[in-house]
């Protein structure tokens, strides 16, 4: 009786379960071993793919100069995008978490930022950024008496600056939501306490603030890393690649291999190229800041 | 906040944070305020680099609404985050509350499984998925974006994070009182899981509604094309033209997000803080 009670629950869980399990077997495992497999193909979608062993590979790291440019454009907006979001990110959250009258308006606005949309956003930035006409440049080059012309995107010194900006403006506030959550949690009488006791700011935020957003703000360290190779959005609105391959990202570079060149095969293998280098990564970054 | 008399000192404090405030948002808020200011543009203020519109027309939101059938496309974006996000809901705390209350086969896997894929990033399943999708013939046909989407990984780990709180006990008195585990699920487990519920709802929402990336690659046609991708191709085929226009779009597509923002920030902060119990 008592058996056959406890089969029923075990049933009855895999029954609700079920649809979970359909799902990351068809919609995660499947496609990720499927990937694992092209990479050692040739599939341009009009024949089925022909094993090629390791011919993908070593075409990407002894002939594929595209490759090598969107290693260095990659390296470069990931560290300018990292670096802006390690740091800022925990400085504004520190600055909302003050009390003062209309903060609350503030976070929303800071929220509305992080949420707005790719396309949305970059509709407005092509606008803003405008090297002669945009509000952005009126204020804060030309109406400054600077007389050269800032081409944002469209010249190869300013596209990746432009480009590192531009998502820095839609990333900062999106992990800081988080940061925010977390210093929202902290309960008042730890601060009070460390005041009482005589802490300096700096002590306050080194023993009060950052051992309880720690854990959060690893967590904003490595997705902020993983997606800093993951921005193919973004650089697909605003310059697709150019001007000559100065902003042509690994992600970039994986969309054109398989949608424009029809490349299915290369583009799985450019894909596990992306996901080792970012967990490589990962893991040192856990490593080093976990100390 | 009644204070009997104005405190000087906090009112200099309050003044200077919210000058503060300013300064460090006016480069997030640069985006935000000139879809609204240039949606009401017209074409020569837009292009003249305006700071603001010199009267509120309604003429970029009426034309791109009904002549370039961007109300169509908002249409569309509305009927799928609607279905996506009531699937989400349904299935992840179904799958929640499995993971949490039932042992069965396959559990642990499962749940690491879960927050595996929650980690790995989308891009890495595009090009597998892509293929997928168009074995089953799905392409352009509104279930290759609900399909993929029916269950979200952050969704189960959020409620079965959740459902941990919930007593073993009101779960048996259910069962004593008679009530079949269906039933259980529906009358106990679902009412008593509304806070999570509608901060994974306002998550899913947001990010569904955003999708730009996976919709551009399966829904090319017309007839079901969402609002991001509809303005993208709009951009893309009339480059350097009718930017009061796009802005107007972008306008359209954005007052969603301002709207449940400004009522439900403080759901999405409790959504996000959660995910801060994983470990890396």
């Amino acid at each position: 009786m008592k058996l056959q009670k406890a089969v029923k629950k075990q049933v009855i869980g895999l029954l609700f379960a079920s649809p979970a399990i359909v799902y990351i077997a068809v919609f995660f495992l499947y496609p990720f071993l499927l990937t694992v497999y092209l990479s050692f193909t040739e599939y341009p979608l009009i024949a089925p793919p022909k094993f090629v062993g390791l011919d993908n590979f070593v075409t990407i790291f002894t002939r594929d100069a595209t490759f090598g440019d969107s290693i260095y454009a990659t390296v470069i907006y990931s560290v300018g995008f990292c670096l802006g979001i390690w740091i800022l990110t925990p400085a504004l959250s520190l600055f909302f978490n003050n009390k003062f009258k209309g903060r609350s308006f503030y976070v929303v606005i800071f929220m509305i930022a992080a949420m707005l949309g790719v396309v949305p956003s970059a509709m407005a930035w092509k606008v803003v950024l405008h090297p002669s006409l945009g509000i952005f440049n009126k204020l804060f080059f030309y109406s400054w008496g600077y007389t050269g012309q800032v081409d944002w995107f469209s010249s190869v010194n300013m596209a990746m600056p432009g480009m590192i900006m531009v998502t820095l403006a839609s990333g900062i506030p999106f992990y800081s939501i988080y940061l925010i959550g977390a210093l929202g949690g902290i309960p008042n009488h730890y601060y009070e306490v460390a005041k009482i006791g005589g802490a300096s700011l700096f002590q306050r935020l080194r023993y009060v603030v950052l051992p309880s957003i720690k854990p959060i703000y690893l967590f904003v360290i490595v997705t902020s890393l993983i997606s800093s190779f993951q921005m193919v959005s973004w650089f697909f609105l605003l310059t697709n690649g150019g001007p000559v391959n100065a902003t042509r990202v690994l992600s970039l570079y994986i969309y054109n291999s398989a949608f424009y060149y029809y490349k299915f095969g290369y583009a799985a293998a450019l894909t596990l190229v992306l996901l080792a280098i970012s967990s490589i990564l990962c893991y040192f970054a856990l490593k080093v800041m976990s100390k | 906040m009644c204070r009997k008399k104005i405190d000087k000192r906090g009112l200099a404090r309050d003044l200077s944070f919210n000058v503060a405030s300013w300064v460090i948002l006016l480069i997030f808020v640069l985006p935000i305020y000139y879809i609204i200011a240039g949606a009401f543009m017209t074409r020569e203020e837009v292009y003249s680099g305006a700071l603001f519109p010199k009267s509120l027309n309604l003429n970029n939101i009426g034309i791109a609404l009904f002549d370039f059938n961007m109300l169509h496309f908002l249409g569309n974006s509305i009927i799928f985050t609607v279905i996506i996000v009531v699937l989400n809901l349904f299935f992840c705390a179904l799958a929640g509350y499995a993971l949490i209350k039932f042992d069965f086969p396959g559990r642990n896997i499962l749940y690491v499984l879960t927050l595996v894929a929650m980690v790995v990033p989308p891009l890495v399943m595009i090009v597998p998925l892509y293929l997928e999708v168009r074995q089953f013939g799905w392409i352009n046909t509104p279930l290759a974006l609900i399909i993929p989407a029916f269950v979200s990984p952050f969704g189960v780990f959020l409620m079965r994070q959740y459902l941990s709180q919930v007593p073993d006990s009101y779960i048996d008195a259910a069962r004593t009182a008679g009530y079949n585990e269906f039933e259980i699920f529906l009358k106990i487990i679902i009412p008593l899981s509304k806070p999570a519920m509608a901060a994974l709802a306002l998550y899913r929402f947001l990010f569904v509604w955003n999708d730009f990336f996976w919709p551009l690659l399966v829904l090319t046609g017309d007839t079901w094309m969402t609002l991001p991708v509809a303005l993208q191709k709009f951009d893309a085929q009339y480059e350097l033209s009718f930017y009061e226009l796009k802005l107007a779009t972008s306008l359209i597509g954005i007052i969603p997000i301002i709207i449940l923002l400004i009522f439900a920030s403080r759901i999405l902060l409790r959504a996000m803080s959660r995910v801060g119990g994983i470990k890396g």
